[in-house]
C-alpha cells in the first residue's frame, strides 16, 4: 500500500504543435486551443494573397477573417485532414467568388463605383506597370466569378492542377476543361487590348488611360 | 497565336498580377489578424456549446413527448375471452355450457349467451366492431372519451359509445330487438333510416321481413324478453304486449313467406298508442340521433304517424334518397297547415292536436271520423300531404285498405315529387299484395323501385317482388327477379329464397 507521502507521478498533457496539416487540423477538431494559431501562420500569407490577387486590397483582412472563420466552422467536415491548404484555397475561393457576386450587384445597382483597384503595384512599380495591371483587372471584371478565380489560383497563383482540382471539389477533367475555358476568355480579351499585349512583350509602354 | 504562344501571354499576365500584389504583410498586421482570429473563435464557440445544448434538449424534449404519447395515448385494444368452447380469431360462441366472455383491456366487456355466435372483427384504441351472426350477446361498454364501438347484426348496425345492453339478432327471422339497461345507442338499418336513438330502459325490435320496427319500455316486455330463448318470439311477445287496446288485433310474426299473412292490422306498429311509447322516446332519443334522423323525426310530427315503424322508415327513405323537392314541400306543408288552421306558435299549443300526432296516439278512428266528417272526397282532394299520410297509415292500421289506397293514391296525384309519395308506391303494392291482387302488386313494387332505386323499401320491394312473380308467373320467372335481388342485396333477407330461384327447378 502506497503511503501518503509517497510522491506521485502525473503525466500533464501540454499541446504540441502538430508537424503536418492532418495533425493541425485533428488539433483543432478536438479543440486544442493552440491550433487556430498554429493554422494562421502557416495559412494567413496564402490566404491572404489569394485573396488580394483576386479581389484586390479593399477590406482583404476582413475576407482573410471570413476565410478562417469558415474554416474553424466546417472543419468538423474536413474529410481529408492533409488537404488542409486546398481547403483553405477552396474556401477562400468561395469568400472571393461571393464578394465578386456582390461587388457586381452593387455595381449594377449603381449602389459603387466601378471598382478601380486602390493600391495597385505594391512596389518599384511605374506608371506604365500599374496601368497595365488596371487593364488586365479590368479584363478579370469583365469575365465571370469563377473565370477570373480560375484564372488567380492557376497563373496568378501558379497552383498545380491537381491542388485546383482538390480546392474547388471538382475532377482533375473538369478542372482541365474549366480552366481552358476560362484561359480562353481572358486570352480574348487580353488580345484586344494591344497596349496590354505591347507591354507584356516588353516593347511599348502602356500609356495610361489609353485603351 | 497558338496555345504554347496563349499560355505564355497568360503566364506573364499572372506574373503581373502577382508581382502587382507582393504576399507581405505589414509588421504586427499578421498578429493582428491572428489576435481578431482567437476573438472571433472565442465568441463562436460558445454559440456552438450553445446549439449542442439545444440539440440535447430537443432530443430531451422529443424523448419526453414522445413517451407522454406513448404513455397518454392509448393503444390498440386487446381482449382475452373466456368460455366454453375455444376461441379463435376472436369468434365467441355460447354453448350450453355457458356464455363466451371477451374482456377487453379498457374495461369493456362482451358477452355471448348460450347458442349465441359473434365474432370481434375489429379492434382499434377507441373500440371495436363485433359482428353478432346469431342470437343474444350483452355488451357493457365502458365509456371513454372518444369510445366508438358497434355491433353489427345482418343489416342492422348498432353504434355504442358507452352503455349496457344486449343485442338479439335472429338470423334466421330477420329480427334484431335492442335492449337498453343504460346510456345510449344508435341503430342504423333497413328499417331505421339514417338512425334511431335507443336510450336507457327502452327496447327496440326491428324486424325486417314485416318491415316493422318500434321501441317501447323495457319494464313493460323485461320478464317476457327475458325468458324468450329466440328473438323472434320476443319481438312478437313485444308486439302483442303493446298492441293498442282495441283499435288492432293482436299480432302474428311473419316472414316472407307468410304470404298471405299481410294485412292492415298487422302494421299497426304496437306501441303507437302506448302512452309510454315511439312518440315520448323519440323525442329523447332525438338528442342523439343524426341531425338527418331528427329532422326526419321533425317532419313526421308534422304530418307523419311517429308511431308507425313504416312511417319511421318512410322519413329514412325520404332523407335516404335526398328528396329536396320532398322536405321543401313538407316544410311548405307545415306552414300551410299553419296558416291554415290560424296556428302560430303563439296558437299551438291550443290547437288540436294534428292528425299525425292523433295516429302516433293511436287515435285511428278518429283521425278516420274526422275525414268522414269533412267528406272523404273533399280531404283526399283538399287535405294538406301530411294529413294524406296520416290518414293512410291510420286506415291501414284498421283495416280499412279501401281508404288507405286511395289516400295513398290522392298523395301520388298530388304531391308526386314527395318522398312520401314514392313510399306510397310500395304500401299500394302491399295492399295490392294483401288483395290477392298479384300482378298490380308488382306493378306497384316495379314503380316504387323506379322511383325511388335507393330507398328504404328497396330490398323489401323487390324481395316481394319476386315472390308475387313466383306466385303470378311460376319460378321461371321469378327467377329472373331474384337474380336482380341477389345483385343488390346479396345478404338481404330475402336472399336464401331468391337463390333458390336462381339456382332453377
Amino acid at each position: 500500500m502506497r503511503q501518503p507521502s509517497e510522491p506521485r507521478l502525473f503525466v500533464v498533457p501540454t499541446p504540441q504543435a502538430p508537424e503536418d496539416d492532418a495533425a493541425l487540423v485533428r488539433a483543432a477538431i478536438e479543440g486544442d486551443p493552440a491550433a487556430p494559431g498554429l493554422i494562421w501562420e502557416r495559412y494567413a500569407r496564402l490566404v491572404r494573397g489569394v485573396l488580394r490577387r483576386s479581389l484586390g486590397e479593399d477590406e482583404v483582412d476582413d475576407h482573410v477573417q471570413e476565410v478562417f472563420l469558415r474554416f474553424f466552422r466546417q472543419v468538423d467536415g474536413l474529410r481529408k485532414p492533409g488537404s488542409l491548404r486546398c481547403f483553405l484555397i477552396g474556401i477562400a475561393m468561395r469568400v472571393a467568388g461571393s464578394e465578386l457576386r456582390r461587388r457586381r450587384v452593387r455595381r449594377f445597382m449603381r449602389l459603387a463605383p466601378s471598382e478601380e483597384l486602390e493600391s495597385g503595384p505594391a512596389s518599384q512599380r511605374d506608371d506604365d506597370a500599374r496601368e497595365a495591371v488596371r487593364r488586365l483587372y479590368a479584363i478579370l471584371d469583365r469575365v465571370d466569378s469563377r473565370t477570373r478565380l480560375l484564372f488567380v489560383l492557376r497563373y496568378v497563383e501558379a497552383l498545380e492542377l491537381t491542388e485546383i482540382a482538390e480546392s474547388l471539389e471538382v475532377s482533375l477533367a473538369t478542372t482541365k476543361r474549366h480552366l481552358a475555358r476560362a484561359g480562353d476568355r481572358v486570352f480574348s480579351l487580353a488580345g484586344r487590348d494591344e497596349l496590354l499585349l505591347a507591354y507584356l512583350a516588353g516593347t511599348v509602354n502602356v500609356k495610361r488611360g489609353a485603351g | 497565336m497558338d496555345e504554347d504562344e496563349r499560355d505564355v501571354v497568360l503566364g506573364q499576365m499572372g506574373r503581373l498580377a502577382h508581382d502587382a500584389f507582393s504576399d507581405s504583410v505589414k509588421p504586427g498586421a499578421s498578429a493582428a489578424g491572428k489576435r481578431q482570429l482567437r476573438v472571433s473563435l472565442a465568441t463562436m464557440k460558445p454559440a456552438r456549446r450553445r446549439a449542442r445544448w439545444v440539440a440535447v434538449a430537443l432530443a430531451a424534449l422529443v424523448t419526453f413527448v414522445a413517451v407522454v404519447v406513448y404513455r397518454v395515448v392509448p393503444g390498440r385494444l386487446d381482449y382475452a375471452v373466456e368460455g366454453p368452447a375455444p376461441s379463435t380469431g376472436g369468434y365467441l360462441q355460447g354453448t350450453a355450457r355457458g356464455a363466451a366472455v371477451a374482456h377487453f383491456t379498457d374495461g369493456t366487456e362482451v358477452r355471448v349467451g348460450a347458442g349465441a355466435r359473434a365474432r370481434i372483427v375489429d379492434v382499434d384504441r377507441h373500440g371495436a366492431r363485433i359482428a353478432l351472426e346469431q342470437g343474444r350477446a350483452h355488451l357493457r361498454v365502458v365509456h371513454l372519451p372518444e369510445a366508438h364501438w358497434s355491433v353489427e347484426a345482418g343489416p342492422f348496425s348498432i353504434t355504442v359509445t358507452g352503455t349496457e345492453f344486449d343485442a338479439d339478432w335472429s338470423a334466421e327471422g330477420g329480427v334484431l330487438v335492442v335492449e337498453m339497461r343504460t346510456g345510449a345507442v344508435i341503430v342504423r338499418g333497413p328499417l331505421a333510416g339514417d338512425g334511431i336513438g335507443v336510450h336507457g330502459g327502452q327496447r327496440l325490435v326491428a324486424s325486417v321481413p314485416d318491415s316493422r320496427l318500434h321501441i317501447e319500455p323495457l319494464a313493460t316486455t323485461q320478464a317476457t324478453a327475458d325468458d324468450a330463448t329466440g328473438a323472434t318470439a320476443r319481438g312478437a311477445t313485444a308486439q302483442t304486449g303493446t298492441a293498442p287496446s282495441g283499435n288492432a288485433p293482436a299480432t302474428t310474426p311473419r316472414t316472407p313467406d307468410d304470404e298471405h299473412g299481410a294485412t292492415a292490422n298487422d302494421e299497426h306498429g304496437a306501441t303507437a298508442n302506448d302512452d309510454n311509447g315511439v312518440d315520448t322516446t323519440n323525442e329523447r332519443a332525438a338528442a342523439a340521433e343524426p341531425q338527418s334522423a331528427a329532422r326526419a323525426r321533425a317532419s313526421r310530427n308534422d304530418h307523419g304517424a311517429s308511431g308507425d315503424p313504416t312511417h319511421r322508415a318512410r322519413s329514412g327513405a325520404k332523407e335516404r334518397t335526398g328528396d329536396a323537392k320532398g322536405r321543401a314541400s313538407d316544410a311548405k306543408q307545415a306552414v300551410r297547415d299553419d296558416v291554415k288552421d290560424g296556428t302560430g306558435d303563439a296558437e299551438r299549443a291550443a290547437a288540436p292536436p294534428s292528425w299525425a300526432k292523433r295516429v302516433a296516439g293511436g287515435d285511428f278512428r278518429g283521425v278516420i271520423a274526422d275525414a268522414e266528417g269533412r267528406g272523404l272526397s273533399t280531404t283526399l282532394a283538399e287535405a294538406p300531404l301530411g294529413d294524406l299520410v296520416a290518414l293512410a297509415d291510420a286506415a291501414r292500421y284498421t283495416g280499412s285498405s279501401s281508404m288507405a289506397r286511395d289516400a295513398l293514391l290522392s298523395q301520388r296525384k298530388r304531391y308526386p315529387t314527395s318522398a312520401d309519395a314514392k313510399a306510397a308506391a310500395f304500401l299500394l303494392g302491399r295492399i295490392a299484395e294483401d288483395k290477392g291482387s298479384t300482378g298490380e302488386a308488382v306493378d306497384w313494387y316495379e314503380r316504387y323501385l323506379a322511383e325511388a332505386p335507393k330507398g328504404a323499401f328497396a330490398a323489401e320491394a323487390l324481395g316481394r317482388e319476386m315472390l308475387a312473380t313466383r306466385r303470378a308467373r311460376g319460378a321461371a320467372a321469378a327467377a329472373d327477379v331474384a337474380r336482380r335481388y341477389l345483385d343488390r342485396f346479396p345478404g338481404g333477407p330475402y336472399a336464401d329464397r331468391a337463390r333458390a330461384l336462381a339456382a332453377g327447378p
